[in-house]
């Protein structure tokens, strides 16, 4: 059965961000305040927060590596982000990561309590919208991590922008990124359309006769099925999915990004 | 009483997040799976276990007295005490706190026989058994109750969801406890072989290495940790 590799030292999970950084970011995001690009750096952060969270079994040993982690940002040109870590590969060990945030902020949990909460990536918004690019180097990323890495749960890439690609059609180098696999599954291929507008979100279809445009049915039909597993996991955070469920949201506002990406980056079973 | 734990194939002993032990002359015993997901799992499944078996808890089957015992002894703990590093995640560990199942059996003496009543919180069960045929389960009784989800004792919060049950044993009765993987095959497998429960009486520590080894390979039980204990009823 695939999706069912454990996660752990020996066989480590991958996740890859793809952040779109195009000018156009820099506008207001429909239904939440703030720009579409301090959005996004907000909920990517939370979600590399939880991973390294859960990365952690003994607070004094810190993070283990359960996982590798990447930021691509796409405005303008194509760049690694998580330049806080002295290195130049794309992908960082998850004990890496929690080891080296950007900057540590103070915040205020809900119950009163002062937190610190790391933060490793910041919002640009500047340029064209090379997508192509972006999915050309994910691909690159990706299939290096699997040649070290054969057997293990197969990675897990999420692109999360607000418009059209500017260099070109993403379709192939979408399919040639979700050509690649382990022996425990294909690479999952998932993407998020941010919204410009307060509007109805529409995540996780199972097909595209509700999607309102050609760019929203493109980027349907170049997202990955969901496992089952992950049918469930949404499912149980609340989505209506239906089988045949693909990894898509669209016009989605801060909150159904944010369940999008809890969804998007759980794994079939717990880290070891 | 025999109980016995092993960790996740390939795993060494002390990277087992089951704690399982039991007190004959308290005529008592425990089981817990710590959860993965949070940190110090291993340590609140063991202290959970302990304070389960500590003489001086006057209501063994009162969760919330066994929560206070545990956490005291988990807060008491070297890896408890605050750290001097600048990491960030510390406190914030502390602040969610470790996840656990609970089980906890007794057996006593009543003028109805021997009586064993039990808590639980989350998917390991007791299983009460006579001449080889299942009397009870608790608190699961078919596979399909088993999830990713069960609910879990925390060592920040007090402990919801208890599930007690209680039966009456004969002479030569057998109780087992067992964590989720198992008892999860054990239930499944016991509705096509009815020698399923004889057959986990009968396992001692090395056949019990070896079924684990190849249940797991087939893909029949979950690689997950195993504990289990077996208490038989004797005059």
């Amino acid at each position: 059965m695939p999706f069912e590799k454990r996660i752990d030292r020996e066989s480590p999970g991958c996740i890859l961000f793809l952040i779109d950084q195009s000018w156009s970011m820099a506008d207001d995001m429909g239904g939440s305040p703030g720009s579409k690009a301090d959005n996004v750096a907000g909920v990517v952060n939370s979600v590399l927060y939880e991973l390294v969270l859960r990365c952690i079994k003994n607070p004094e040993e810190g993070p283990r590596h359960y996982y590798d982690v990447g930021v691509i940002g796409y405005g303008g040109s194509v760049q690694r982000e998580l330049f806080s870590i002295n290195t130049q590969s794309i992908l960082v060990g998850s004990d890496e990561l929690g080891q080296n945030p950007l900057a540590i902020r103070e915040v205020i949990n809900s119950d009163g309590t002062q937190a610190k909460r790391p933060i490793w990536v910041e919002a640009q918004a500047s340029g064209s919208t090379p997508m192509c690019g972006a999915l050309d180097l994910a691909g690159a990323t990706v299939a290096e991590w699997i040649s070290r890495h054969p057997t293990s749960f197969p990675p897990i890439v999420i692109n999360v922008g607000d418009g059209e690609s500017t260099d070109g059609d993403p379709t192939p180098w979408a399919q040639r990124l979700q050509g690649l696999s382990t022996s425990d599954g294909s690479v999952m291929f998932f993407n998020v359309n941010i919204s410009e507008s307060a509007g109805e979100s529409i995540c996780f279809p199972e097909s595209a006769r509700d999607l309102p445009d050609d760019l929203a049915r493109m980027l349907f039909s170049i997202s990955s099925p969901l496992p089952d597993y992950m049918l469930s996991i949404a499912s149980a955070s609340g989505f209506p999915v239906q089988p045949g469920a693909r990894g898509f949201a669209f016009n989605a506002d801060f909150a159904a990004v944010a369940s999008f990406l809890r969804v998007g980056t759980s794994t079939a079973q717990m880290e070891r | 009483m025999v109980a016995f734990r092993e960790p996740k194939d390939g795993y060494e002993n002390n990277d087992c997040e089951d704690a399982v032990g039991y007190d004959s002359g308290l005529r008592a015993f425990s089981v817990s799976d710590g959860a993965s997901a949070s940190a110090r799992a291993s340590e609140w499944s063991g202290s959970l276990v302990q304070a389960f078996l500590e003489p001086e808890l006057t209501n063994r089957l009162d969760p919330f007295s066994c929560w206070e015992l545990a956490r005291n002894k988990f807060e008491s703990l070297p890896d408890s005490a605050e750290t001097t590093t600048t990491d960030w995640w510390s406190s914030e560990v502390t602040r969610r706190g470790a996840f656990a199942t609970f089980l906890g059996v007794t057996i006593s003496e009543e003028t109805s026989g021997y009586v064993w009543k039990s808590v639980a919180i989350g998917d390991t069960c007791v299983f009460h058994l006579r001449n080889g045929e299942l009397l009870a389960s608790s608190p699961l009784k078919d596979p399909s109750e088993f999830g990713s989800a069960p609910n879990l004792v925390s060592s920040s919060s007090l402990p919801t969801g208890a599930v007690q049950s209680s039966g009456v044993c004969e002479i030569g009765d057998t109780l087992l406890g067992i964590s989720d993987a198992l008892a999860a095959w054990a239930l499944k497998r016991s509705k096509s072989n009815n020698d399923t429960w004889n057959f986990i009486c009968r396992l001692q520590q090395e056949p019990f290495r070896s079924f684990l080894r190849a249940a797991r390979a087939s893909g029949e039980l979950e690689d997950d940790d195993v504990s289990l204990i077996r208490c038989q009823i004797i005059q």
